[in-house]
């Protein structure tokens, strides 16, 4: 699962969704460089007005961050935030892994999503993982993905 | 029955049209008339300049030696300008914000000793824009050209010719509108001669121009005139920190555009061209390419020029370090002092 796709990295930082075991919601933060599973690939292509879901549960952030309402806007909606956030690292401390960084008081299944949004979701499904219990996450020890060239 | 002054002062003007050319040379150009001391900052001593103070003429330029015609222009990036298209308003604004920019105060013109009238205010203009752009059109060679569709003009790419320079050595010949260059028999009044270039009124639109005479620089402020900012008058300090309000502005921008749909570019960063004082924001290209290549390509891509702001990330508003490739190619030093570096330990 570690290889690198051929596939054209989007230089965007943007958020691509997948679903957890329990049927939840996570939105995935790249930073412009965090890995990107083939099969969310659609949310670079398409970008769907994500911010028009309706707000849901409050958000709770838990790392330290000075403008978080970006994260906060997503937690909002009922979904786990992860972020790539290597990207403020240097070299030397990179974890190669989206950091979980910001929770909601109510999750949101992804039953509950629009049907072109729920779709594009269940393409990417995380079967063993519980959203939310890991701090930290490779995703691609469980999909195949998409990498910036280095 | 009275005469205004102004309007004496401009029929006057318009009779030294009409004098032949051989006596110009003999005219005293200050008899009676103080022109401004300019508050401009020499970069270098060339040729035979001597070093002393400018002194803007309606020929031009002087210093302690007299007229001083060969200059430097150089061209900042030019979107477009229409040759057929200026007016004496607007070419009054930008002449009262140029001499506000070289630190002369408005009204306090030695032409008249008042507020300058804007038939002469608009002929200052015109023939000070005149200069920039000849230059403009000069360095848009081979761009297609037609004065009666000047946006083909539109169709030099900026990055062809944001960094040249042409060298005007001897004043160009090719006046074309009636009257500049000619002499004068009025002690101290004497028309803009042939080291301005006279061309038909004109619009400038787009991005600034600079113009550059030999050691110094005139500039007006870039969004008044697509003259451009004095250098040499802003410290380093100052530059840095109106980057940091581009990069800022640009970074709230992106991120007040992504809030619906979750996506914007991943980094911004500003510079400045520490010669020319132009400041650019840009941010990652969707091709990869950092916002530091992005900004020095606007600014030039001379590297001994170009200095730059920290890079920011528009999402979490946050500094992001500088990637191996930028500190390869910029160095160190070109990022302000605190400035983070993916390669840091």
């Amino acid at each position: 699962m570690h290889r690198q796709n051929s596939m054209k990295y989007p230089y965007r930082d943007h958020a691509w969704l997948a679903v957890d075991r329990r049927g939840f919601v996570a939105a995935f933060v790249t930073g412009g460089e965090g890995p990107i599973p083939l099969s969310a690939i659609w949310f670079s292509n398409e970008r769907p007005s994500l911010g028009a879901l309706p707000k849901r549960a409050e958000g709770k952030m838990l790392v330290a961050c000075p403008a978080p309402d970006m994260y906060l806007a997503i937690a909002e909606r009922g979904m786990f935030v992860y972020d790539w956030s290597d990207v403020h690292e240097v070299l030397a401390r990179r974890r190669f892994a989206y950091e979980l960084v910001s929770t909601p008081s109510v999750p949101l299944a992804a039953v509950e999503l629009p049907d072109d949004i729920r779709s594009a979701v269940q393409g990417t499904m995380f079967t063993t993982l519980n959203f939310g219990e890991q701090p930290f996450l490779d995703v691609r020890k469980f999909v195949e993905c998409v990498e910036r060239p280095q | 029955m009275t005469i205004p002054r102004r309007l004496l002062l401009l029929l006057l003007w318009l009779l030294a049209l009409a004098l032949p050319a051989p006596s110009r040379a003999s005219l005293p150009h200050t008899d009676g008339i103080h022109p401004p001391l300019l508050s401009l900052l020499r970069t270098e001593l060339a040729q035979d300049d001597d070093g002393g103070p400018l002194t803007l003429h309606l020929d031009g330029l002087h210093d302690r030696a007299g007229p001083r015609y060969g200059f430097l222009v150089r061209q900042n990036p030019w979107s477009m300008f229409d040759p057929e298209g200026l007016d004496a308003a607007t070419a009054g604004a930008v002449w009262r914000a140029g001499m506000s920019a070289l630190g002369v105060e408005e009204g306090a013109g030695w032409l008249v000793g008042g507020n300058f009238d804007p038939i002469v205010d608009g002929v200052l203009a015109a023939t000070f824009l005149g200069t920039a752009a000849k230059a403009g059109w000069e360095l848009g060679k081979p761009a297609p050209y037609s004065p009666s569709s000047p946006s083909n003009f539109t169709a030099t790419p900026p990055d062809k010719n944001a960094g040249a320079l042409i060298n005007t050595p001897a004043p160009p010949m090719d006046t074309s509108l009636p009257g500049f260059g000619m002499q004068t028999p009025l002690p101290g009044l004497v028309l803009p001669a042939s080291g301005f270039t006279p061309i038909p009124p004109l619009t400038l639109t787009g991005t600034p121009a600079q113009i550059r005479l030999p050691n110094v620089l005139i500039n007006v402020p870039e969004q008044t005139a697509g003259i451009t900012v004095l250098q040499s008058s802003i410290s380093s300090e100052a530059l840095l920190e109106k980057a940091q309000a581009a990069r800022d502005e640009l970074s709230a921008k992106l991120r007040a555009e992504a809030k619906n749909i979750w996506d914007c570019p991943p980094c911004v960063s500003a510079g400045y061209n520490t010669r020319t004082g132009q400041v650019v924001a840009k941010a990652t290209n969707d091709d990869g390419s950092c916002a530091e290549n992005n900004v020095a390509a606007t600014l030039g891509n001379n590297l001994d020029e170009i200095r730059f702001t920290k890079s920011w990330r528009p999402w979490s508003n946050q500094e992001l370090p500088i990637c191996p490739k930028c500190e390869a190619r910029f160095g160190r030093d070109v990022f302000p002092e605190g400035t983070k570096f993916k390669s840091d330990d």
